[in-house]
């Protein structure tokens, strides 16, 4: 209860503080209602973070984030005066007065708000997702046992220099309303993308229908329902692309400067939340550029939205510099430190059929109907926005040359440049959805007769299909989210990709006393387990190697014995099997780790084979630290 | 938006099912072996 009014509280400060800045910039009511809503959201977030990242360095807990928090909120007050309550009221009165003489649109409506809410509710469910798990939340939650955010060395993980917009969203909620609002927050940015793209429709000239039928298109996409209920962060990055859109395609009707610089500050929100907005940034740039061309005195604009955009990045491009000579770090890294480590080259050609023109071509067929077998998963879920949005082409939507540019080159920059995972394709799924609704609404529009049946007949498989997808989800996530499934009961029924560690993670937590330490050989290290005081693979002496030669230097025995009877660790955490599931069959597959492989493990595997664990599950055991160090020592 | 041809409706359909044709295909194939004793039934083993 306590985090959905903390949610709610947080969407009112968010759309406070973003609220004037809108209004500032659109001066002359370009943008609708909607439009504004989702545009002030993504721009209240801003505060938030620079807040965060300003303060958090130097203190961060329930108190520093608190006062932030409140301070936020007296930020917000002018912006809750200024927004037209009665507007809105009277907005949704429309609405449902159109719903109750149009048996569709009430039931799109319905689809779409149970959607929404059974998203929202399901961010309660204690977190299993493998990212969130090795750093969207470990890393803040060791910055909270820490009390100051420090860059977490130790890890060893190039991830946690990201972009941190969402990560300081995290970090301000977990401080202050706790673990059960922290997912919720992608949530809303969900909503965000949602209502861009049902905007994005209008705009195209789509009616009401197709408006909330691209938004229902968005919030059941498999990997939307997925993510909206973790802490990842392609859903953030997606509302900041599609409003990014709306707020140029707004723009081109009378180029007036203030929308401009709106388009520039979501894609600069966007490149803040992941770098794939610099693909997003270079994607809208194009028809940016067209623009350009056909009026050369537009450059200035389109200077000052890109500087505005750039601006946003910058603080965090100089702190990335301070700490690693790289203002993009990771990415580019060969670039700035010459000699550098490539840390994503094994990602680049995991997936998809090949690079070739012919691939690119298939792309979007192998990734719809066959996303098992060449790509990162069940991502999309039904095939819907590959069947669907070809047929907008005969509509031949308003603005649709502009959109499917955008969308075009995303995809040539995503499938020749970066890693092809799906779900890095995230950022035009509302485009994609607006021309699905829109090119199902024109379809829909001309059929006759028994035509309209077949129509039905044809799209009804989709709709169940990808309703089985939302409900599923649904079913897994609701039961733990509202306390009927305990958190341990979830993780022991609901597998992630290496395994939660929940259960052995709760028991060190109960078993570790203040100012005792232990050594984690658990890959990835859990979010459930205790960050601060764990000894993770890389020793304090140790910890940046990996910025310099991309992993550690190799450890005698002598050495590492001598490390673990100064440490005096407690207990051991080593990984003993993960789940395996791109099997043929799809059906999971243990299999067991190698300690012998590991840079550390190789000095235990032989001592830990003829000790007893406290305590394990089948993907971690524990060990006592202090009978490994008798065994260690020949005792 | 313009008025389409009347080849557009038949068309869409055919794409429709060409698509999810070969999605459901393909997942029937892929899901075969978790389905159970009663997939193999239909699916052959």
């Amino acid at each position: 209860m306590m985090a959905t009014v903390h949610i709610l509280a947080f969407a009112l400060v968010c759309l406070g503080l973003g609220w004037p800045l809108v209004i500032g910039l659109d001066r002359r009511d370009a943008l609708t209602g909607a439009e504004r809503l989702g545009a002030a959201f993504l721009l209240g977030v801003l505060p938030l973070y620079f807040g965060v990242f300003a303060l958090a360095s130097w203190r961060y807990d329930a108190v520093s984030m608190w006062g932030l928090s409140a301070a936020a909120a007296a930020l917000a007050l002018p912006g809750w005066r200024m927004m037209g309550w009665g507007l809105g009221l009277n907005a949704v009165r429309r609405e449902v007065a159109f719903a109750r003489h149009d048996p569709l649109l009430a039931a799109l409506w319905i689809a779409l708000l149970a959607t929404a809410l059974s998203a929202l509710l399901q961010g309660m469910a204690p977190p299993n997702d493998y990212d969130s798990l090795m750093y969207h939340l470990a890393v803040p939650q060791l910055d909270l046992e820490r009390g100051r955010v420090l860059p977490a060395w130790d890890r060893g993980l190039p991830h946690v220099f990201f972009p941190e917009l969402t990560g300081n969203l995290i970090r301000l909620t977990l401080a202050t309303a706790g673990e059960a609002s922290v997912q919720m927050i992608t949530a809303l940015f969900g909503f965000v993308a949602a209502i861009g793209a049902a905007a994005l429709t209008r705009r195209m000239g789509g009616g009401g229908r197709a408006a909330i039928g691209a938004a229902l298109m968005v919030l059941a996409c498999r990997v939307m329902v997925w993510e909206m209920a973790t802490p990842e962060v392609e859903v953030a990055l997606t509302a900041y692309a599609v409003l990014a859109l709306v707020a140029f395609l707004a723009w081109r009707q009378d180029f007036r400067p203030g929308l401009m610089v709106l388009a520039g500050l979501m894609l600069g929100g966007g490149l803040l939340v992941k770098f794939h907005g610099g693909a997003v940034a270079l994607a809208l740039g194009v028809p940016m550029l067209l623009a350009i061309l056909r009026r050369p005195s537009l450059v200035g604009q389109v200077a000052l939205g890109a500087v505005c955009g750039v601006a946003l990045f910058v603080p965090h491009a100089l702190h990335m510099a301070g700490l690693t000579g790289n203002p993009l770090f990771p990415m580019f890294n060969q670039l700035f430190t010459p000699g550098g480590v490539d840390y994503f080259a094994d990602l680049r050609n995991q997936y998809g059929t090949g690079r070739s023109l012919v691939d690119l071509v298939l792309a979007p067929w192998f990734m719809s109907v066959a996303p098992m077998q060449y790509f990162d998963g069940m991502v999309l879920g039904a095939p819907y926005l590959l069947a669907l949005a070809p047929l907008a082409a005969v509509a031949r939507p308003r603005q649709g040359a502009a959109v499917v540019l955008m969308c075009a080159v995303y995809f040539v920059l995503w499938f020749f440049l970066l890693s092809q995972q799906v779900r890095f394709l995230m950022p035009i799924i509302p485009m994609l959805a607006a021309f699905s609704a829109i090119g199902l609404a024109m379809v829909a529009g001309v059929a006759r007769g028994w035509w309209r049946g077949v129509l039905v007949a044809a799209v009804l498989p989709l709709v169940v299909a990808q309703g089985a997808f939302v409900a599923i989800y649904g079913a897994l996530r609701l039961p733990p989210a509202v306390g009927v499934v305990s958190a341990a009961d979830y993780h022991l029924k609901t597998p992630t990709l290496t395994g939660a560690f929940y259960a052995p993670c709760r028991w060190l937590h109960a078993n570790l006393k203040p100012g005792e330490r232990y050594l984690s050989l658990m890959t990835p290290h859990s979010y459930y387990c205790p960050q601060a005081s764990a000894q993770l693979r890389l020793f304090p002496d140790e910890e940046k190697s990996w910025l310099t030669t991309g992993k550690p230097p190799p450890m005698s025995r002598d050495e590492f014995v001598q490390r673990f009877r100064q440490g005096g660790y407690r207990w051991i955490i080593v990984t003993r099997a993960a789940e395996y599931r791109r099997t043929v069959s799809g059906a999971p597959e243990m299999q067991p780790f190698d300690l012998t492989a590991d840079r550390l493990g190789t000095h235990l595997a032989d001592i830990l084979a003829k000790l007893q664990p406290v305590t394990s599950d089948p993907y971690v055991a524990i060990y006592d630290g202090r009978q490994v160090l008798e065994a260690l020592d020949g005792r | 938006m313009k008025v389409p041809s009347r080849w557009v409706v038949p068309l869409a359909v055919v794409w429709i099912i060409a698509v999810q044709g070969a999605y459901f295909a393909y997942s029937v194939g892929y899901y075969r072996e978790k389905i159970g004793v009663f997939g193999r039934f239909l699916f052959g083993p």
